[in-house]
C-alpha cells in the first residue's frame, strides 16, 4: 500500500468530521455554510409570489390566505376547523423555532438541544411545576369538545407544514443549534399560555418582605411597606360602587408568622413589564364612535412576541395578535367590538413554609398530623451528557420548589424563592382560558364580553372593551383567591390550615366598571380598585403614574381621535418627574457643586419632564433620583447575605415630599449624621461622575435615546439576530414605556365599529426568518411612534391594493 | 471534460444528498481524469468552489444580501454591508478545499499501479 493517497484520504475524512461537528456554541461549519443544505437556503427572496397553492391532507375544504404588505395572512375558511388548521400551518411557516424553543423553554426540555448551560433554568421551569399545570389545562380543556377541536386543528397544521420540511427547509436556529423540529402537541399550546404565568404573575418578594420584617420589626414594616400607596388613581375609578354582596372575609389567623429565611443573592425585580390600555366611549369622539387603545409592554426579541392575523370563517371575522402557538386572536377588534388587555399585578403566588415529618420528605405536618407528599421524579435529557433525574416534592398547596440546601447558588431566577417553601399559585389551577379568547372573537356586544370573561383564570388581566352601540368597560379579571387582608405578604406557615386560601372571589365580584361618567376607562397595571373595595387583591400594585398621566390626558379630550390615541401612546411626560424634580432642586446644596454639576442641575432644572430621545435632562435626572433613592435605603435594607425588600417608588417620593428629618436620610455606614439636603446633593454628584464615565466628558453626548440604548434581542440572544440600538424615548413611568429591553410589544388603536380606521404595529415583523425582509420590517416604524392602518378583510369585497399575495391550500381528498 | 464532470457531479450530488456529497464526483473524477495531482487538486478547489459560489450568489442576490450580512455578525464581523461576500467567500472555500483534496486523492490512486510496483521493486 502506497502512503500518500490513503493519508490524504484519512486527512479528507478528518476534515469532514471536524466540518460536521458542533464545536462549542459554533454550528456544524460546512453543514451551516453549505448553500445547497445549510443557512444560505434561508435567505429569503425580497420579492413575493403573487400567487401560490398547496395541496395538503386533512384541510376538509378550500382555504384562501391572503396577505397584505407586511405579509400579515387574512385567513378565509369555510368552517372553523379549517380556519384553525390554516392559522397552526401558517403560523409554523413563519414562527415554527420560536413556537418549539419557547415550549421547551417552558417544559423543562432546552438542555436536550442547547447542553447544560439550560439545565438550571429547565429544573427552574419544572420545580415551579409548569409540567404539573400544562397537564391539568390540557385535561381540562379536553372535557370541552369545542376547544378541543380548535386545539387539535391548530395543532394538525402545525404537524402538516413539519412534516413537509426537508432539513434544508429547517429554519435557521434549527440549523444554528443543530436540531431538528419534533411534531407539535396539543399541550405545546397549554404550556405556552402558562408561561405568560410565568412572565406576567410570578413575581414574589413575600421571602424578602419577611427578611424586612424581621429585622425592623412591625412598625416600620407597616411604615415602608403600607397596605396602599399614598399617590394612586385605582383603575376602578373612586366612587364607583359595589353592586354585590360580598362574602365574609377570612378572619386573620393570630398565628400569622414568617420565619426570615437566609437568601443567596438579591436581584432588583425589573419594572417595565406592565402595559396601557385605555377605551373612550363615543360621546367623546370626533366620529361617535368609541376609540381604544392597548400596548402590552414586555421584554422585546426577535422574532416578535405577538404575531397578527385576520381570522374570517363561518361565525367569526377578527383581526388582531396571537402568541405563536395560541390559535385565535388574544388581542383585537372585529366588526363589532374591539377589546385589549393588560397586566393585574395582583398577589396569586404565595409561599407555605413545610415541615416535613423526617428527611425521607414522605409526608409533612399540617393541622394536627401528618400528610403525604407526592414525589414526581423530572427526567432531564441533557445534550451531550447524561439525562438528569430531579426529584420535586408536591404538598396540597403546590411543589416545593427548593428543599432545604437544593437552591442553586448562581441562578439569579431563584434568588427570591425561599427554600423549604411549597408554592401555592393560581397557574396551577385547572382553566380554559384559550375560551375567553374564543368567546372574545365573536363578541358582539358588552354581555358577550361579559360572558367571556368567566372562562378566565391566569394571568389576570384587565380586559379593556368597547362596542359600536357604544358600551365601554374594563374589567380586572381571573382567578382571584380570597384572602385576608395581607394574606401571603409574607411568607406562611404551610402546617397552620388557617393559612390555606379560603376559595375565590366569585368572578361576578371581580372589580367591573361600565360607562362610568366620565366617559372613558383605562388601566396601567395600577391599583385595580380604591379600598371601598370588599376584597384584597395585593399590597402593592406598579406605580400610579402612567395611569394617572394617561387619565390627566384623556379627561382632556372632548373630540378624540385616533390621533390623540397614537399620541397619548407616544407619551414622554412623567408624572413621577413631575412630583420629584422639584424636591430635588429644592435640596440641592449650591456651594458643595463644582461648575459642571451646576451646569448639569441647571439643564434638569429647565427640563420639560419628557423623557424625549435626544434631551439630556432625564438622563441626569433619572440617574440622580435612582441614586438618592438607593443612597436612602441601601444602608439599611441592602445585605448581600440577608436580602430584603427595598420600599418602592411611591413610599420613597412620600418621604421626599413629606419628610424633612427621617432617620432614612442618615447613611449609617458613616460616622456623622446626613440630612436630606446632603444626601440629595451627594446622589448628584455621584450622578455626575458615573455619567462621565459612561458616557463621556461632554455634556452635550448624553441624550437619554443613548443613555437608555434601547435594543431588541434575538430571543435566543444569538448576535447579529437582534436590531442596532434604537435611540428612543420614553421610560418605565412614562405612558411610553420603553426601557432598555422591555416596551410596548404590540401598539393598537381601533375606531370601534369602524374597521376601515384600525391601526397597529408590534417592533418586529410577521417572519420569524431572520432572512426575510419582513423579521424586522415593523421596528423603524414603531420606533418612530407610527401606527400602521391595519387591512381587515371583509367577505365578497373587493380585492385590496393591500393584497400582495394569495395562497390557496386546497384539500387532498 | 475533467471541469464539465466536476460542476455536474457536484451541483447533483450537493442538491440530493448531504453537504460533503461531492467527496463522491471528485474523487471519481480525479481518479479518472485528472491528469496530474496539481490538476486535480485545482479543478477539484476551483469546480466546487465555483459551484458554491454560484449557488450563494443565486440565493444572496434576490435576498439583497440580507441574511448572509446578519450571519457575518454571528460570526463576529461587525455590522457591515459587506459580510456577504465574507461570508460568500469563507463558505465557497470551506466546499473548495474539501473538492480540492478529495479529488487529489483520487488522482494520486490512479497511478496505484506504476508507483506502487515500483516502490515494491
Amino acid at each position: 500500500m502506497r502512503l500518500r493517497p490513503v493519508l490524504l484520504s484519512m486527512a479528507t475524512l478528518l476534515a469532514i468530521y471536524l466540518l460536521d461537528h458542533q464545536w462549542g456554541t459554533l454550528p456544524p461549519l460546512g453543514r451551516f455554510l453549505d448553500p445547497f443544505q445549510g443557512f444560505w437556503q434561508q435567505a429569503e427572496p425580497q420579492k413575493d409570489n403573487k400567487t401560490e397553492n398547496l395541496t395538503l391532507s386533512g384541510l376538509r375544504d378550500e382555504v384562501i390566505i391572503r396577505f397584505d404588505e407586511y405579509r400579515i395572512p387574512h385567513i378565509e375558511a369555510k368552517n372553523n376547523y379549517d380556519l384553525y388548521f390554516a392559522q397552526g400551518y401558517i403560523t409554523a411557516r413563519d414562527r415554527l423555532w420560536q413556537m418549539d424553543f419557547q415550549s421547551r423553554v417552558a417544559s423543562g426540555r432546552l438542555s436536550e438541544v442547547i447542553g447544560e448551560k439550560a439545565l438550571e433554568l429547565d429544573k427552574y421551569h419544572r420545580r415551579l411545576g409548569l409540567g404539573y399545570a400544562a397537564r391539568k389545562m390540557e385535561a381540562y380543556v379536553r372535557q370541552d369538545p369545542q376547544m378541543t377541536q380548535v386545539l387539535e386543528a391548530y395543532a394538525a397544521g402545525i404537524n402538516t407544514y413539519i412534516s413537509g420540511l426537508k432539513p434544508r427547509d429547517y429554519p435557521l436556529e434549527f440549523k444554528l443549534l443543530n436540531y431538528a423540529p419534533e411534531p407539535w402537541k396539543l399541550i405545546n399550546s397549554a404550556y405556552l399560555l402558562k408561561l405568560m404565568s410565568v412572565t406576567l404573575a410570578s413575581a414574589s418578594n413575600d421571602a424578602y418582605l419577611s427578611n424586612a420584617l424581621a429585622r425592623f420589626g412591625p412598625d416600620v414594616i407597616k411604615d415602608l411597606f403600607p397596605n396602599y400607596p399614598r399617590r394612586e388613581d385605582p383603575i376602578i375609578p373612586s366612587g364607583t360602587t359595589w353592586d354585590f354582596t360580598p362574602l365574609p372575609q377570612p378572619d386573620i389567623p393570630p398565628s400569622r408568622r414568617s420565619n426570615p429565611v437566609e437568601q443567596t443573592q438579591a436581584v432588583d425585580s425589573e419594572e417595565g413589564i406592565g402595559s396601557n390600555n385605555w377605551a373612550m366611549s363615543g360621546s367623546k369622539t370626533r366620529s361617535g364612535l368609541p376609540l381604544l387603545a392597548n400596548d402590552p409592554h414586555l421584554e422585546l426579541t426577535l422574532p416578535a412576541i405577538w404575531y397578527q392575523v385576520q381570522l374570517t370563517g363561518p361565525d367569526v371575522n377578527v383581526n388582531g395578535v396571537t402568541i405563536p402557538g395560541s390559535p385565535g386572536v388574544i388581542i383585537g377588534f372585529n366588526e363589532n367590538v374591539a377589546w385589549g388587555v393588560t397586566n393585574v399585578g395582583s398577589d396569586v403566588l404565595d409561599w407555605y413554609q413545610i415541615q416535613f415529618q423526617d428527611e425521607k420528605r414522605k409526608a409533612y405536618r399540617f393541622g394536627d398530623s401528618f400528610r403525604p407528599t407526592r414525589m414526581v421524579i423530572e427526567k432531564i435529557a441533557v445534550k451531550g451528557k447524561k439525562t438528569v433525574s430531579d426529584t420535586v416534592w408536591y404538598t396540597h398547596h403546590g411543589p416545593v420548589m427548593y428543599g432545604k440546601g437544593e437552591k442553586p447558588k448562581t441562578f439569579p431566577k431563584a434568588a427570591n424563592i425561599p427554600e423549604g417553601h411549597a408554592a401555592r399559585w393560581v397557574a396551577h389551577l385547572p382553566s380554559n382560558d384559550i375560551k375567553t379568547f374564543y368567546v372574545l372573537n365573536r363578541a358582539r356586544n358588552y354581555a358577550d364580553y361579559q360572558a367571556a370573561l368567566r372562562h378566565y383564570v391566569a394571568p389576570a388581566q384587565n380586559f379593556v372593551f368597547a362596542s359600536k352601540d357604544n358600551d365601554i368597560g374594563i374589567t380586572p379579571n381571573g382567578y382571584f383567591p380570597l384572602k385576608w387582608r395581607g394574606q401571603g405578604k409574607f411568607l406562611l406557615d404551610g402546617s397552620q390550615p388557617e393559612n390555606d386560601w379560603s376559595g375565590r372571589i366569585p368572578v361576578e365580584h371581580n372589580p367591573t366598571v361600565k360607562n362610568p361618567p366620565r366617559g372613558f376607562v383605562s388601566s396601567a397595571n395600577q391599583f385595580s380598585a380604591d379600598t371601598t373595595y370588599p376584597y384584597y387583591l395585593h399590597w402593592e400594585f406598579s406605580g400610579y403614574e402612567r395611569g394617572a398621566q394617561i387619565n390627566r390626558q384623556l379627561a382632556k379630550l372632548s373630540k378624540a381621535t385616533p390621533a390623540d390615541f397614537q399620541a397619548l401612546q407616544n407619551d414622554n411626560y412623567s408624572i413621577h418627574a413631575e412630583n420629584v424634580r422639584d424636591i430635588l432642586v429644592k435640596n440641592t446644596s449650591l456651594p458643595m457643586l463644582s461648575p459642571l454639576e451646576k451646569e448639569c442641575l441647571a439643564i434638569v432644572t429647565k427640563w420639560s419632564l419628557r423623557y424625549d430621545a435626544q434631551e439630556i435632562g432625564p438622563t441626569i435626572f433619572d440617574n440622580w433620583y435612582n441614586q438618592v433613592a438607593r443612597d436612602i435605603w441601601f444602608d439599611e435594607f441592602s445585605d448581600t447575605d440577608y436580602p430584603m425588600a427595598v420600599p418602592s417608588r411611591d413610599r420613597t417620593v412620600a418621604l421626599l415630599a413629606e419628610e424633612e428629618t427621617s432617620r432614612w436620610y442618615d447613611n449609617i455606614s458613616t460616622p456623622e449624621k446626613e440630612t436630606k439636603e446632603k444626601i440629595v446633593t451627594l446622589a448628584l454628584k455621584k450622578t455626575v461622575d458615573s455619567l462621565q464615565i459612561a458616557l463621556g466628558e461632554k455634556i452635550d453626548t448624553w441624550s437619554w435615546g443613548v443613555a437608555k440604548g434601547t435594543q431588541i434581542q434575538h430571543l435566543a440572544r444569538i448576535n447579529g439576530l437582534g436590531t442596532a440600538t434604537l435611540h428612543v424615548g420614553g421610560s418605565k413611568t412614562c405612558v411610553n414605556a420603553i426601557s432598555r429591553f422591555n416596551g410596548p410589544s404590540w401598539r393598537m388603536v381601533i375606531s370601534v365599529g369602524d374597521v376601515t380606521h384600525a391601526m397597529g404595529l408590534y417592533p418586529g415583523g410577521q417572519s420569524g426568518n431572520p432572512g426575510s425582509v419582513h423579521y424586522d420590517d415593523q421596528v423603524d416604524s414603531w420606533a418612530k411612534g407610527e401606527l400602521h392602518p391595519l387591512f381587515f378583510y371583509r367577505q365578497g369585497g373587493s380585492d385590496s391594493p393591500r393584497i400582495r399575495q394569495t395562497l390557496t391550500l386546497k384539500t387532498k381528498n | 471534460m475533467l471541469y464539465v464532470a466536476l460542476i455536474i457531479g457536484t451541483f447533483l450530488a450537493q442538491h440530493f444528498l448531504v453537504w460533503w456529497a461531492m467527496v463522491f464526483p471528485c474523487f471519481l473524477a480525479g481518479y479518472f481524469l485528472a491528469k496530474s495531482p496539481s490538476q486535480a487538486f485545482g479543478a477539484g478547489f476551483a469546480m466546487v468552489f465555483i459551484v458554491w459560489a454560484t449557488r450563494i450568489l443565486s440565493l444572496s442576490i434576490p435576498n439583497g444580501n440580507l441574511l448572509g450580512n446578519r450571519i457575518g455578525q454571528l460570526f463576529f464581523l461587525p455590522d457591515w454591508q459587506a459580510n456577504w461576500v465574507i461570508m460568500l467567500l469563507a463558505s465557497s472555500f470551506i466546499g473548495g478545499f474539501i473538492g480540492g483534496i478529495t479529488c487529489l486523492s483520487g488522482q494520486l490512486f490512479q497511478k496505484k499501479s506504476g508507483i506502487s510496483e515500483r516502490m515494491a521493486n
